[in-house]
């Protein structure tokens, strides 16, 4: 296993590290609300909040370079989902251009749909991010189960993280594996190795699940998450939380 | 001296209908230790995840520090009972030593500083000083050996129950594992391995499984004696 956990900044000393889980949990829940109520043309709200998003980056010393290049795994679903509404949505046409015969409409509702869901969904990763980057996965998961977050829920999200690793990691072995035998094949024959490879990850991660839980098991494991950090809401956490909050009912409502 | 470990008539089958064992009985002294042998397939970790009540589907009696295995008594007997996986991938599964090494301890609620003191001790013993930060896995298959040891030893259980503790290590990591086995002389032992030098050094008695049953259980002498083990399909 050679890929990095999630939290792997958590441990860096930084105000937003040292913040109480559960203020972080609410202050950004509510950061993110603000973010996916705003609407969608209002560009310079989207503007602000990514500034204010921007600050906590550098208030957290988290790696700039590193936080916006995995926030870039929210584009190819957005270009999936939205990318193609930019031609068939609307009436208002701004520009036009010809594939072949066909003539392309680019709309103006179409834009701001793609510009919406574009802003959103970036601006929200970069949020959970900031929150999964800069607290320790357990203390996240205490924190949950602090604030009443459903068990089960909480469970789910604990194995994943643990089992998502399993998954990689075997998904590696089987490429090299594949690799390592010059694995050449046309198309369909591809596609029927992969199904199969696919379908051999699975029933060889279900085994190997298994035997993490037992191992959990045997040491003890009742269901219920621990973590050494302690919870308390102090100074920093009233002050940041205020303060942070004021920003986000100013942009949200006020007017520009 | 007092039996740690009991088996009765132990029987184990896949849901599939195959046989595993059947009716094999099995007594285990308190520091005692002893090594099981047989052909891959023989049902040798399922013995130890039975003893663990990892696996709960068996007809038999288990009875572990006079304990019958039975739900209400599970979470008393896995007390008891340190389980060293044959993969250490699979029993490391938090980020980094320290949580992994403290995971057991943690679901013991026992108090930070205490927990600290241990990981810090057992880390140091296993000759992993200041590794509590790394990630585990960006550890060598040797040192995730060592941690997963670590994350039994710190939990100082009464049982060890120990499968494949050599294999795919080089010598000098085998060497390490099998001094830290021979230290443990207080406990009871039962150690699955296809190592027969490490048996030797570590087992006082020696348990042959294969045929769905126990073919042996004496002297480790046999352990020396090819024909028979020949015999065993060994």
């Amino acid at each position: 296993m050679h890929h990095s956990f999630w939290d792997k900044h958590s441990h860096i000393n930084s105000i937003i590290h040292r913040l109480d889980c559960r203020v972080k949990i609410i202050v950004f829940t509510l950061l993110l609300l603000a973010i996916v109520t705003t609407p969608g043309q209002d560009l310079i709200r989207f503007l602000l909040f990514g500034t204010v998003i921007m600050l906590i980056i550098f208030l957290s010393r988290l790696p700039l370079i590193y936080v916006l290049k995995r926030s870039l795994i929210v584009i190819p679903f957005v270009l999936l989902i939205a990318f193609f509404i930019i031609f068939f949505n609307g009436t208002e046409v701004v520009s036009s251009f010809n594939i072949g015969r066909f003539k392309i409409n680019v709309y103006r509702e179409g834009l701001l749909v793609f510009q919406n869901v574009l802003c959103k969904s970036w601006l929200s990763v970069l949020c959970l991010l900031i929150l999964a980057e800069s607290t320790e996965f357990n203390y996240l998961l205490k924190g949950l189960e602090k604030l009443r977050f459903p068990r089960i829920m909480i469970l789910v999200i604990s194995f994943f993280y643990r089992y998502v690793f399993i998954l990689i990691d075997q998904l590696d072995r089987m490429r090299h594996a594949v690799e390592s035998r010059g694995f050449k094949a046309k198309l369909a024959r591809r596609i029927k190795i992969l199904g199969s490879m696919i379908g051999w990850l699975f029933i060889s991660t279900y085994d190997r699940a298994e035997r993490v839980y037992m191992a959990m098991l045997s040491r003890g494991f009742t269901g219920h998450i621990h973590s050494f950090r302690k919870f308390k809401i102090g100074q920093t956490d009233i002050i940041f939380s205020l303060v942070l909050l004021s920003l986000i009912l100013y942009i949200r409502i006020g007017v520009f | 001296m007092q039996n740690i470990i009991d088996v009765k008539n132990l029987s184990f089958s896949y849901p599939d209908g195959t046989v595993v064992f059947k009716n094999i009985d099995l007594t285990v002294s308190d520091g005692e230790s002893v090594g099981i042998i047989g052909p891959n397939g023989a049902g040798k970790s399922t013995l130890l995840m039975l003893l663990d009540g990892l696996i709960d589907t068996h007809n038999g009696q288990i009875i572990i520090s006079g304990m019958p295995m039975n739900k209400k008594h599970i979470p008393g007997i896995r007390e008891k009972i340190g389980f060293l996986f044959q993969d250490p991938d699979d029993q490391i599964f938090m980020p980094t030593v320290f949580d992994n090494v403290a995971f057991g301890l943690a679901n013991k609620n026992i108090s930070e500083e205490d927990i600290k003191e241990k990981v810090t001790r057992i880390l140091n013993y296993i000759g992993l000083p200041n590794h509590e930060k790394r990630l585990a896995n960006h550890l060598s298959f040797g040192q995730r050996k060592l941690v997963s040891l670590a994350s039994v030893l710190v939990m100082e259980p009464d049982i060890f129950l120990l499968d494949e503790p050599t294999s795919n290590l080089d010598r000098r990591e085998r060497r390490i594992i099998i001094e830290f086995i021979s230290k443990l002389e207080g406990q009871a032992k039962i150690i699955i391995s296809h190592d027969y030098d490490a048996l030797q050094q570590l087992c006082s008695k020696i348990i042959i499984m294969g045929d769905n049953q126990i073919l042996y259980s004496g002297d480790k002498k046999v352990l020396s004696d090819d024909a028979f083990l020949n015999k065993c399909k060994l």
